[in-house]
């Protein structure tokens, strides 16, 4: 008996390429150390690091359902887990795992083979398509099984809601690689992407907690009359579906049913032949962030006057020019830093959004905590901001560093910690000032409460920074997940240690004599904080 | 053992090890939605302890000695005379004390009303039901007809029996010229 060619050998040379593709990204992904760092799993472990973040999302949907079971109505426990799934499929894409999409580095182990645009994007797109389906999976069967517990639930809530979720799933992946496929030319916007998601993901997090803690029933009463534009969002107008089919089915359903797959499909088929034309420009060895123009050196001063102004030496005016350099420069370093802003913007949003943004000069009780909340929130975020400062798209260029005759490596962290403070922090209080003054119509009480913050603030990148920056910024490649590694403790500590002062205004709260008093005192802490600080670094 | 834990490191292995969680996470789900009432265990309006102002008030009212111009002074006193209403204990006198603490501020009564049916149990939505009842004001009527739509949506017989019987209370008390 003699062997045939086998299935493979028979295809034709694209399936084949299609074939192998396929099964050469499904493994990566799975065998992949993208989560390593975040989830422990090593490279020669059995169960894949993919598996835990998995889990992860398991028990993410499992404690949603969990908390909305039996409080919500069906509208909104739809609304919430689908708006869940999306937001979550959308950060899993674009923040950390932007490889699955289009990789720079597959240039150089396929463009010299046979493998044309089409196939290439078949393959990723398909390697797409079951990474999505893997997270949708963990991200619908609760809410699928428990929402058809629901009280106002029919017995169509199953089978409409996994459509819904599969429509949004498909529709949220394919608008990520047509966001990510346009962003080689608007590299803004996949930071300002990342904006939006941490703020979500964060709103939702706090959310749901106060939901479960709060003592006056404030969330069910939002839940059970949520804000008008809420039904307008993509996944308000797929909850409205879903709602409608469970309670009382109608042709008009199995109509929107269709228009909503029509709509994902055609968000699917777009992003098909983008990623063929991002494909086309790889291959053509266009390679997206492979080369950075050198901008052109400008007569004068090295870093320019903000640096000379905040620096007191060449070394921290070389840092803070680097620095400042890089966050305009390296899309992946502010795609890394920003979220770390994400708790306090969160805290923010989430205070005007639910009316608990009571002026702490006039007023006391809770309706003040997440006004307050934001001091140590935005102190915590410093660790973090000044850990991914580690990292750099340019690591390799580090041996400069290395090699520079810098006497004190310390005074260069010093500069590269300013420009971040100066650069990220800096506009984010203002705007935090800012939008309190206009909600307590006291533009002097949030001048002094951001103060406050900011002196919080610089005290706790100071005295955090040997630990969460070092003493050579930029020159580390960045590590997937390690975001959530070992500065998670130090944020935390700088988070605790930070909320003693918005205790303080806590206890100082409703009484403006008071508050001025207790701002002050921060303020002077702070200062004192952060000379300690300076003199260790 | 050893095979099941080499067969790990296979798509195949790893598709098993997958779909093996799914199963276990739909079988959880499953005990879940079959478990509502175990989660409706959970769901109540907490309310702040009443003012011993509002709660002598409200004694004095169901006492039937409430003295000159009551729904004036309760007004002040709105919110914790509808946290004493809340969690009585007794029914005795419930109808004048609930008239006094709906006429005391009718608009605030009714935000009120409209958190406890959004976040209370069976048993306090039913209290704030028979409030709305024998308070019997027009200002309450978009809020009962709002939670009467949610009731009849969760098919909650009795709640919704409860709000029909206020809606008709108020009705019956418009034609009497109330």
């Amino acid at each position: 008996m003699t062997s045939g060619p086998s299935t493979i050998e028979r295809k034709d040379p694209a399936r084949r390429a299609f074939s192998a593709l396929l099964r050469a990204f499904l493994l990566i992904d799975l065998r992949g150390q993208h989560y390593g760092a975040s989830t422990g799993a090593g490279a020669a472990d059995r169960v894949p690091a993919l598996f835990w973040v998995f889990g992860q999302y398991l028990t993410i949907s499992c404690l949603l359902s969990a908390a909305m079971f039996a409080r919500v109505d069906v509208w909104f426990f739809a609304f919430a887990s689908l708006s869940t799934s999306i937001v979550l499929v959308m950060s899993a894409l674009i923040v950390e795992l932007d490889e699955a999409i289009l990789d720079p580095g597959d240039r150089d182990i396929i463009a010299h083979r046979p493998v044309s645009p089409r196939t290439y994007a078949a393959a990723r797109l398909t390697n797409l398509l079951a990474y999505v389906a893997m997270m949708s999976a963990a991200l619908t069967v609760f809410p699928t099984v428990v929402g058809a517990g629901l009280a106002d639930a029919g017995p169509l809530f199953a089978p409409a809601y996994f459509v819904a979720a599969i429509v949004a799933s498909v529709s949220a992946a394919g608008a990520t690689v047509l966001l990510h496929t346009l962003g080689a030319r608007l590299e803004g916007l996949r930071a300002g992407l990342a904006w939006v998601q941490i703020i979500l993901i964060m709103v939702i997090f706090y959310g749901g907690q106060l939901m479960l803690r709060n003592a006056d029933g404030s969330f069910e009463l939002f839940a059970a009359k949520p804000p008008e534009w809420t039904r307008w969002l993509p996944s308000g107008l797929l909850a409205s579906w879903v709602a409608g089919a469970a309670s009382a089915p109608a042709k008009r359903h199995a109509l929107s049913a269709l228009a909503s797959v029509g709509v994902a499909s055609a968000i699917a088929a777009a992003a098909f032949w983008r990623l063929g034309i991002a494909y086309r420009d790889l291959h053509g060895g266009i390679a997206r962030g492979a080369g950075v123009e050198a901008e052109p050196a400008r007569a004068g001063t090295l870093a320019g006057r903000l640096a000379s102004a905040l620096t007191a030496s060449r070394a921290e005016a070389a840092g803070f020019a680097l620095a400042a350099r890089m966050l305009r420069r390296d899309t992946d370093l502010r795609m890394r830093i920003l979220p770390s802003l994400g708790p306090a913007a969160a805290a923010i949003a989430l205070a005007i959004g639910t009316r608990q943004a009571e002026n702490p000069f006039h007023a006391s009780g809770t309706l003040i905590v997440l006004p307050l909340a934001v001091i140590p929130l935005l102190a915590g975020a410093a660790p973090s901001a000044l850990f991914a400062l580690r990292t750099s798209r340019s690591h390799e260029a580090a041996w400069l560093l290395r090699a520079a005759p810098l006497a004190n490596r310390g005074l260069f962290a010093k500069g590269a910690r300013k420009a971040v403070l100066a650069y990220v922090f800096a506009p984010f209080t203002v705007i935090v000032a800012a939008v309190l003054a206009v909600v307590w119509r006291r533009p002097l009480d949030a001048a002094l409460f951001a103060a406050a913050a900011w002196a919080t603030l610089v005290a706790a990148a100071s005295l955090s920074s040997r630990a969460s920056l070092g003493d050579l910024p930029l020159s580390s490649p960045a590590a997937r997940g390690a975001m959530s590694g070992s500065i998670a403790l130090v944020s935390s500590v700088v988070t605790g240690v930070a909320s003693a002062a918005a205790g303080a205004l806590f206890l100082a709260s409703g009484d403006a004599t008071r508050m001025l008093a207790a701002t002050g005192v921060i303020c002077f802490a702070g200062l004192v904080a952060s000379w300690i600080g300076a003199r260790r670094g | 053992m050893d095979d099941v834990l080499k067969s790990l490191r296979t798509p195949r292995g790893m598709a098993w090890l997958f779909g093996v969680t799914l199963v276990l996470a739909l079988a959880l789900a499953l005990v879940m939605a079959h478990s509502r009432w175990f989660f409706e265990r959970y769901v109540r309006e907490k309310y702040p302890t009443p003012s011993s102002t509002a709660v002598e008030m409200v004694v004095r009212i169901r006492m039937g000695n409430p003295g000159p111009r009551i729904e004036e002074r309760l007004k002040a006193h709105c919110a914790d005379a509808y946290s004493a209403w809340m969690t009585a204990d007794r029914t005795d006198g419930d109808e004048p004390l609930a008239r006094a603490i709906v006429a005391s501020d009718p608009a605030l009564i009714a935000t009120l009303l409209e958190k406890t049916f959004a976040a209370g149990s069976q048993a306090q939505k039913l209290r704030a039901a028979r409030l709305a009842h024998l308070g019997a004001r027009e200002e309450l009527v978009p809020v009962l007809e709002w939670a009467r739509a949610r009731a009849e949506a969760t098919r909650n017989a009795e709640l919704t029996g409860a709000i029909r019987a206020a809606l008709a209370a108020r009705a019956a008390h418009s034609v009497g010229g109330g």
